[in-house]
């Protein structure tokens, strides 16, 4: 049945793939309960994509699409209001015990890829936290993978700097 | 340094916990919106899960901060408010919290407080829906309280389990499900009548009834349980007994006590309940004289369910008049508000069966420490914020 088949893609996806988007999502957002409303609503929008009667040939560089479509959007929307940046920034009733605070290394490391400015921090991110390879950013992002290297490269570039000072 | 930050960023994961509830969360959205209909769909596409902290949260601070600064006043004025209202963040964030950090000592009664702000939730967007002026930014506010009682009251049912206090589970769960279940009902029948806000209406209705589905799974879990448990089956069907009659005779002194503003469709409806509930109470005497012990609690707890849900109907009802009276008391222009029974239906919908799922988050619980949290959250607001100037000043260097 079409129904199931296209459920158990879903939900095998969701084991191979659910902490690498986490740990994406909360590179980029710093928020653990933020990270994992992403990742269920790229879940949840990639099932509705199903139901539409499409289906995605590679379903893994489809949720990193809809999960970066889905943070961009939200940094938009924050940029409309400096309240809103508060709450994020400090206000979530979400009590925040695992998050990288815990491991100074992590914490400095975490900060070091804010600095870097997009697109090359998702550049990074993608590259050396996600695991991806170039082609595969260049299909999310739909650039060239020749832009993507570069983003890259300047990325860690950056990173270095920030790291090394 | 590739390396290094794989292995370094490799300890960022979802707990345990927090990967199976969002993946049982997803298994119960797709049965929910299986792959074929694609009419169902179209309108949940719309508003998502993200709208819960994009938009009720943007009061947060100030009100909290003029809750600190005024010592509480304002949130006495606050417990009538609607969404929409000004005060409306005080009263949930702050009265309702205090509330229930101060006055409920077991973990039973915090979690069936719990169970009643859900339904505060759900009574409020009934209100707001019968005053016709409900928006987008009102229901994303309603629906983001909502799942965060719900959330809550997840919690408690699976803290009450993991403590083997399975009664007082299926007790909280049996009044969550109804509640959701009910309010599920006359948000439907409200989203038939206003064809503006359907959409909107339907989202919510959606909503509950996903946490529906997924108590309705709990209460056949734990019912199993029960099953197991023969040896301790007669005590346990007495005590559901107890609490049957109890809930019946609520439902009647309920119905007594507000007799007067009961019309007479209503309280056909309500009085075939009454019956209802007392036969099927009967017919687990029945099963407990003829030593069958399980069965008889199985109708016990049917006979509180019918009780229980003529008595959240028809405190819904109460509820909604009382708000459309004081509407047209202070609004003559609006009088033309429909005041008809909207959920009156002669018969109890049975509980299916149906596989659900929990969606859980880590918040802090309605008893939190309060003003140490809110410490905690002014250090990590000015942090942040310095940081902020900083990545700006740096971008705004580099940019020169």
């Amino acid at each position: 049945m079409e129904h199931e088949n296209q459920k158990q893609k879903l939900l095998s996806a969701y084991e191979l793939y659910a902490d690498a988007l986490f740990r994406h999502a909360y590179v980029r957002v710093r928020d653990r309960a933020r990270a994992r409303d992403f990742v269920q609503e790229a879940f949840i929008r990639t099932w509705q994509y199903f139901i539409g009667g499409k289906d995605a040939d590679n379903i893994r560089a489809f949720l990193y699409k809809t999960l970066t479509n889905l943070i961009i959007d939200e940094s938009r929307k924050k940029r409309e209001s400096s309240l809103e940046i508060l709450h994020d920034a400090g206000f979530s009733p979400v009590s925040d015990e695992r998050g990288p605070e815990a491991n100074a290394e992590l914490f400095r490391a975490t900060r070091a890829i804010e600095n870097i400015e997009e697109p090359y921090r998702t550049a990074v991110i993608m590259r050396y936290i996600d695991d991806l390879q170039p082609k595969e950013i260049a299909d999310i992002l739909g650039e060239s993978e020749n832009t993507v290297s570069v983003r890259i490269h300047r990325g860690v570039k950056k990173l270095r700097d920030t790291l090394g000072s | 340094m590739e390396n290094n930050l794989k292995k370094l960023f490799a300890k960022i994961m979802m707990t345990q916990e927090e990967k199976s509830t969002t993946k049982r969360y997803l298994e119960a959205f797709a049965e929910l919106h299986p792959v074929r209909n694609t009419d169902f769909i179209r309108h949940t596409l719309q508003r998502s899960i993200l709208q819960r902290f994009t938009l009720y949260t943007r009061t947060m601070p100030i009100i909290l901060a003029i809750t600190l600064l005024l010592g509480g006043g304002v949130s006495l004025g606050a417990q009538n408010s609607l969404p929409g209202d000004a005060l409306y963040p005080v009263k949930v964030n702050i009265n309702e919290r205090i509330r229930g950090a101060l006055t409920l000592t077991s973990d039973e009664a915090r979690a069936n407080y719990q169970v009643a702000l859900v339904a505060r939730r759900l009574v409020e967007a009934e209100q707001v829906a019968q005053d016709g002026d409900i928006n987008d930014t009102v229901l994303s506010r309603i629906e983001a309280n909502f799942q965060r009682h719900a959330d809550n009251v997840e919690e408690r049912i699976k803290q009450l389990e993991a403590k083997e206090n399975f009664e007082a589970a299926a007790d909280v769960n049996a009044r969550f499900e109804n509640a959701v279940r009910v309010h599920e009902d006359i948000l439907r029948r409200f989203a038939e009548r206003q064809a503006d806000d359907r959409d909107a209406l339907e989202t919510l209705a959606d909503r509950a009834r996903i946490r529906g589905v997924a108590a309705g799974r709990i209460r056949l879990a734990l019912a199993e349980r029960f099953d197991e448990e023969t040896d301790a089956s007669r005590p346990y069907a007495e005590r559901r007994m107890l609490a049957a009659e109890d809930r019946i005779e609520d439902l009647e002194r309920l119905i007594d006590s507000r007799k007067g503003e009961i019309n007479d469709e209503l309280m056909r409806a309500l009085t075939s309940q009454v019956e209802l509930a007392k036969k099927t109470f009967a017919e687990g005497e029945t099963a407990l004289r003829g030593n069958n012990a399980l069965e008889a609690a199985r109708k016990f707890n049917d006979a509180w369910t019918i009780a229980n849900t003529a008595m959240i109907r028809l405190n819904a009802e109460i509820n909604l008049r009382a708000a459309n009276a004081s509407n047209t008391a202070s609004d003559t222009v609006n009088d033309t508000v429909d005041t008809a029974p909207i959920f009156l239906r002669p018969t109890i919908k049975t509980q299916t069966k149906v596989n659900g799922t929990v969606e859980l988050k880590n918040e802090i619980d309605a008893q939190a420490d309060f003003s140490g949290d809110l410490l905690n959250q002014l250090d990590a607001l000015l942090e942040d914020t310095t940081r902020d100037i900083e990545t700006r000043s740096q971008l705004q260097a580099e940019i020169q």
